[in-house]
């Protein structure tokens, strides 16, 4: 008797156990289950706040916005294109003296002993076309070689024509390509 | 006996629920929080995008002068108004303005002018071009052509001038 008594107790413990991890089970199962339906259903109305605050971003005032950055941006490409292709043409043209690799100024590069009689510049193909006449052979050669030793700024020069006049001076005509920054800075 | 049945049961309806309503439940609830956070997402971009916007907006407001001054550059000028303006140059620079053309460059959008000038000064000519190139229009010089006779004097100018306008 003394040995089956406490087996018995030890029975109904475990039972019970059993039983409460059972309940705690289902009521978990069952909570999960209802906290989930809740949670659930509160998530279409968080969406569709969302939702408006997005059609709110972008709300006309954005899209006129947009339209009215596209259209500077395009206006500012526009001019700073051109305005980097632009040429100061007079700064070429002006008289002085000095180095032409620093001032730019076309007349530093014609030599003492000739006379321009026309000039032609096509600034778009960065071209000079000049004739005009000087006193001998020497002194064209000696204009070929100060053109040709402003390389880089100038690219190419040649020599089109040349003759003796009547009045034994020589007559040329020079057709000189220059870098398009001699007429940008 | 009839605890532990009951008990066992109970863990069985448990695990039950849980197969078949918690799990696909909570497959539901995941889909729906995913969808969530993407519309949050969706949002933090759409208000970063648009607070970038509007500071875009108020910074280049701030180059309001510079803006009016590209507007001016850009602006289409009427030919009649540009030649009177190329008159009024020339007169105040000391040439005459003696004979002038014009042709319309879609391609570039540009108004082209050919100008024939005179003055047997060399420096009112480089006035003249000087005060071109830094002209509120966009003018662009394309061309320049004169003869010197072998007295030194000065015969006719010719410029062409691009002139760029918006469309």
């Amino acid at each position: 008797m003394i040995k089956i008594i406490p087996k018995t107790e030890k029975k109904s413990s475990l039972e019970l156990s059993l039983s409460a991890l059972a309940a705690i089970l289902l009521i978990a199962s069952m909570l999960s289950y209802g906290l989930l339906i809740f949670l659930e259903k509160k998530i279409p109305q968080e969406i569709k706040e969302i939702e408006q605050e997005i059609s709110k971003a972008k709300a006309p005032e954005v899209k006129e916005t947009e339209k009215y950055l596209r259209m500077i941006s395009q206006k500012i490409n526009t001019f700073s294109e051109i305005f980097n292709e632009k040429v100061y043409p007079s700064k070429f043209l002006a008289l002085g003296k000095g180095d032409f690799s620093k001032t730019r100024k076309f007349s530093t590069l014609i030599h003492p002993k000739v006379q321009i009689l026309n000039f032609s510049l096509d600034l778009e193909k960065n071209e000079l076309l000049i004739s005009g006449i000087t006193q001998n052979y020497i002194t064209l050669e000696q204009q070929k070689l100060i053109f040709e030793n402003e390389k880089p700024l100038i690219k190419k020069v040649s020599l089109k024509n040349f003759g003796k006049r009547k009045d034994k001076k020589m007559n040329f005509t020079f057709e000189i390509e220059f870098d398009p920054k001699v007429f940008r800075e | 006996m009839k605890k532990t049945t009951s008990a066992i049961l109970m863990i069985i309806l448990s695990f039950l629920i849980g197969l078949f309503l918690v799990w696909p439940k909570y497959q539901e609830y995941r889909e729906k929080r995913q969808q969530l956070l993407l519309k949050k997402k969706e949002l933090q971009l759409q208000t970063q995008y648009r607070e970038k916007l509007f500071s875009l907006k108020e910074k280049v407001d701030s180059y309001s002068d510079q803006l009016k001054r590209i507007d001016i550059a850009l602006k289409p000028i009427s030919l009649l108004s540009f030649l009177n303006y190329l008159e009024g140059l020339s007169k105040r620079k000391g040439l005459i303005l003696k004979n002038y053309s014009y042709s319309l460059n879609k391609k570039e959008n540009t108004i082209d002018y050919t100008l024939s000038l005179s003055t047997p000064y060399y420096e009112s000519f480089l006035n003249f071009l000087s005060e071109l190139e830094n002209s509120e229009k966009l003018i662009k010089i394309s061309h320049i052509s004169f003869s010197v006779s072998e007295e030194a004097k000065f015969s006719d100018f010719n410029v062409k001038l691009k002139v760029y306008y918006n469309e």
